[in-house]
């Protein structure tokens, strides 16, 4: 750059600069700037003889070294500059340079800079560091001041990061991360801070060298650059914690792990990116840890050769480590070899993820069924229509399949919990699982942890038989659960399964008796026997035992099942044991539902409570005792329910026969609703309906429909409930109580 | 001109650092200061405020410390201000850069009062 300065002088003019003595001494850097720019301009000057280069190769050595005060005799080296500038001088304009006396009374060399404080912790860091470093707090305002603006550098470091995650070599972002770690050294160092110095200055380096394209900004990179924020953070809080008390003491021994790991990836890093995938072993992701120290490792290895025995066993062995340590560092290595291509992402960015591509969905046909656009008649544009809804199609089916997750990981908490159950209860039970790797919504994999966790505990307190009972039974004294997941259509089906003594129907019918559910003589069918075990009133107090305990009852289990949209299902066979059957949807952002219309508003029925639909005949439609109103389908009398009342809309028409029913399934029980059309089936994105509609009695949520309109989507149980408690007197339109 | 008279542009995108630089400059008798965040919002302020001594950080966003320093060299108004580049240790290769852009002089953090005199004294000569 400084060569663009004097493009076209003659070099004798550079030469008579050169020599006019423009540098005052060897703290005018100014104007040795002033002389290098013309000594690159003679070097880049085309008559620049070639017996000049090495002189003028010197100069700029020697400049160099005064400009950086690396020179051990400042003066001395002025003086050498000074008769190589004379010799140019003779061959150009000749004997202008100005000896003054000043050069030689030139200071002696600073050695401020070397003694500066930067290097004497350099220095201290390669002795043996205390693991913990106790600082003395001068300046207690201006410390809260730097921990308040680190820990802003440190946010924005993160969301940096993500930008350099995307795009490795974009060049801002880690400009945007290397300058807060710039920023936190530089300060860290004045308040003498000498860890977070320390750190800083190295994941500087680090990233400098990034900058400088040296090496390759890997994942390895970022990890190290982000668990460096994290090491800060931990420093900053202790530092934060300990303003008042004028003194600190930091985790310095954090610091040298880090730096320890840090020293091994400077060898690591260079390999290809191919080798880079490559399973890491035990050892190096303790170290990586900062659980243990290299040297330990190393050992440990060794004495794992000799006897035969795993690394980690050794080390756990010899009390270095927990168990714990070793079996996390056990998983991270399965998870590299498992999944080295993955990206962890907040759940909240997949729920909106999914929104905006149901939203999209909307956007889409509302634009493809806009009547201007269906009355195009263009073939290109029809077969570009047809492409734009595949490609949403398949848009919506990736985002979906985002937020699902292999139920693996909840059946495995049941195994622990099903060992601990057996030891309690003095039973001898074994758990089956299939379909593991089944996948299901992220939200739902925790929902249905408790209901599960509940129906175990049932199943080996009161479905399971003691050894003894089970031997003189002729069955394996050893109890058996089966655990089961599969897909099915658009449906998760979970299946969870004892071979113990099953439902006992006489029993539960005597109990059902006592609580008064039903009346002595009434004539239910073995079903609807096992289906009392639900009801909210059913489990009881005298039933308190060590495994079950008391409180939740088969109601609350079903309850929550419903709430996913499930559904529960039971059957059992005396003697050989009960079977619970938990129906879940895919997702439950999105549900399969019959779009209705009455009046001039639309619902949505979740298909999954329909079973069918049917205009009923004049003579179908009876009233008992001259209120209720019913519908007789195939010899079943069905309560009607008026969707319009419930709502409060003017229906197009009020007679069944006119309308259509929709037949509904509701504990055991079949109920009629009354709409004027169906307009067809689809699936629609669920959206909650905001605080002020939330409890609002049938209502589940909303949904926007291909035209752009609004529709509602209907709750089933809370109609059915509504219509129940409501009686003949019209709807209980009542927040429902949470 | 004395210390005292004189007006400080401290240039710094960390609010804490130019905390430090103040407060040593304070240590030395200097009365204004005013500060910019980055070489951008210097050049706002070189623009319309009379400044004596320039003193910035090399490492900003946007607008660089060099930068600056280019812009204030090539600016008739600022051409000659004493021009103090702060830099850090790891990056003294850049000072040569900044010398053959005519820095006035340099100070590799951290440094104290009695050394940020020193520089000052070299490139303040008439005081």
């Amino acid at each position: 750059m400084a060569v663009e300065h004097f493009p076209s002088e003659p070099l004798e003019a550079l030469l008579s600069r050169l020599a006019d003595g423009v540098v005052a001494g060897p703290d005018d850097l100014m104007g040795i700037g002033e002389c290098l720019n013309v000594i690159e301009s003679i070097e880049a000057h085309e008559s620049t003889p070639d017996s000049w280069r090495d002189d003028l190769e010197a100069v700029k050595r020697l400049f160099r070294g005064i400009i950086l005060e690396e020179s051990a005799d400042p003066s001395a080296d002025w003086e050498k500059i000074r008769d190589v500038l004379k010799k140019f001088s003779g061959n150009g304009r000749g004997g202008a340079v100005s000896a003054s006396g000043v050069h030689a009374e030139e200071p002696p060399p600073e050695t401020q800079q070397a003694a500066c404080p930067l290097n004497v912790s350099g220095e201290e860091a390669d002795e043996d560091h205390p693991a913990s470093e106790e600082v003395r707090l001068e300046d207690a305002e201006l410390i809260k001041d730097f921990i308040e603006e680190a820990k802003e550098h440190l946010a924005s470091i993160e969301l940096n990061i993500m930008s350099l995650e995307a795009d490795p070599t974009d060049k801002e972002a880690i400009n945007a991360v290397f300058r807060p770690f710039h920023s936190i050294k530089g300060v860290a160092g004045f308040l003498n801070l000498s860890s977070i110095h320390h750190l800083s200055h190295e994941v500087e380096n680090l990233l400098d060298e990034a900058r400088s394209g040296a090496i390759d900004v890997t994942d390895a990179v970022i990890d190290v650059v982000l668990r460096a924020v994290d090491i800060l953070k931990v420093l900053l809080q202790e530092l934060e914690a300990a303003l008042g008390c004028g003194q600190a003491t930091l985790s310095a021994g954090l610091v040298e792990n880090f730096l320890k790991s840090l020293k091994a990836f400077d060898s690591a890093r260079h390999v290809p990116a191919a080798g880079a995938q490559k399973r890491p072993k035990v050892g190096e992701i303790l170290v990586q840890k900062g659980l243990v120290e290299p040297e330990v490792v190393e050992k440990a290895i060794h004495e794992a050769k000799k006897r035969g025995k795993k690394v980690g066993e050794v080390l756990v062995e010899e009390g270095v480590l927990s168990p714990q340590d070793v079996a996390i560092a056990l998983r991270e290595q399965r998870r590299y070899q498992e999944n080295t291509a993955s990206v962890r992402v907040d759940t909240a960015k997949l729920d909106n993820l999914v929104d905006m591509v149901g939203e999209l969905v909307i956007a889409q046909s509302m634009v493809l069924q806009n009547p201007e656009v269906q009355a195009i008649r263009d073939q290109k544009f029809q077969k570009d229509s047809v492409q734009l809804r595949r490609i949403t199609a398949e848009l919506q089916r990736i985002s979906m399949s985002l937020r699902m997750v292999p139920i693996k990981s909840t059946f495995q908490k049941l195994i622990r919990l099903v060992r601990d159950l057996s030891k309690k209860s003095g039973k001898d039970v074994r758990l089956e699982m299939r379909g593991e790797e089944t996948e299901i919504d992220r939200n739902m994999v925790e929902e249905i942890y408790e209901p599960l966790v509940h129906m175990i505990r049932n199943a080996v307190d009161h479905g399971l038989e003691l050894p003894e009972e089970r031997k003189a039974r002729g069955k394996d004294p050893c109890g058996t659960i089966y655990l089961s997941a599969e897909q099915k259509g658009g449906n998760i089906i979970i299946e969870l399964r004892d071979d113990g003594r099953g439902l006992d129907a006489q029993k539960i019918r005597a109990k059902a008796v006592e609580r008064g559910l039903i009346g002595p003589d009434e004539v239910l069918e073995e079903r609807a026997l096992f289906e009392l075990i639900f009801h909210p009133g059913f489990s009881t107090k005298d039933e308190v035992t060590d495994v079950s305990g008391r409180g939740v009852g088969m109601d609350v289990v079903r309850r929550s099942v419903e709430e996913l949209r499930g559904k529960l299902e039971v059957s059992s066979v005396p003697g050989q044991g009960t079977r619970f059957e938990l129906k879940l949807p895919l997702t439950m952002a999105i549900i399969d539902g019959m779009v209705i219309c009455v009046g001039s508003e639309r619902y949505v029925v979740p298909t999954v409570a329909l079973r069918e639909s049917l205009r009923p005949s004049r003579e179908a439609y009876l009233t008992v005792h001259g209120s209720e109103e019913m519908i007789k389908v195939r010899n079943q009398l069905m309560p009607l329910i008026r969707l319009h009342k419930m709502f409060g809309v003017a229906p197009r028409y009020t007679d069944p026969w006119d309308a259509l029913i929709l037949v509904v399934n509701e504990d055991q029980k079949s109920y009629c609703l009354l709409a004027d059309e169906i307009i067809g089936r689809q699936e629609v994105v669920i959206k909650s309906l905001g605080a002020g509609l939330r409890h609002v009695k049938g209502l589940s949520g909303g949904a926007i429909l291909g035209d752009g309109k609004v529709a509602l989507i209907l709750d089933v149980k809370g109609i059915v409930s509504g219509y129940e408690e409501g009686g003949h007197h019209g709807y209980d339109r009542q927040r429902r109580v949470a | 001109m004395a210390y005292k008279d004189m007006k400080v542009l401290v240039v710094d995108d960390f609010a804490t650092m130019r905390r430090i630089v103040k407060n040593i400059l304070r240590e030395l008798d200097f009365k204004e200061i005013v500060e910019a965040e980055n070489g951008a919002a210097a050049v706002k302020i070189l623009e319309s405020q009379d400044i004596d001594l320039i003193v910035s950080d090399w490492n900003m966003p946007k607008m660089t410390g060099l930068d600056l320093l280019k812009w204030v060299r090539a600016n008739e108004k600022t051409k000659n201000l004493p021009f103090l580049m702060v830099t850090a240790e790891a990056q003294k290769e850049n000072v040569v850069e900044a010398v053959k852009a005519k820095v006035s002089n340099y100070i590799v953090k951290p440094f104290t009062a009695a050394v940020m005199a020193e520089k000052l004294a070299k490139i303040l000569p008439q005081n």
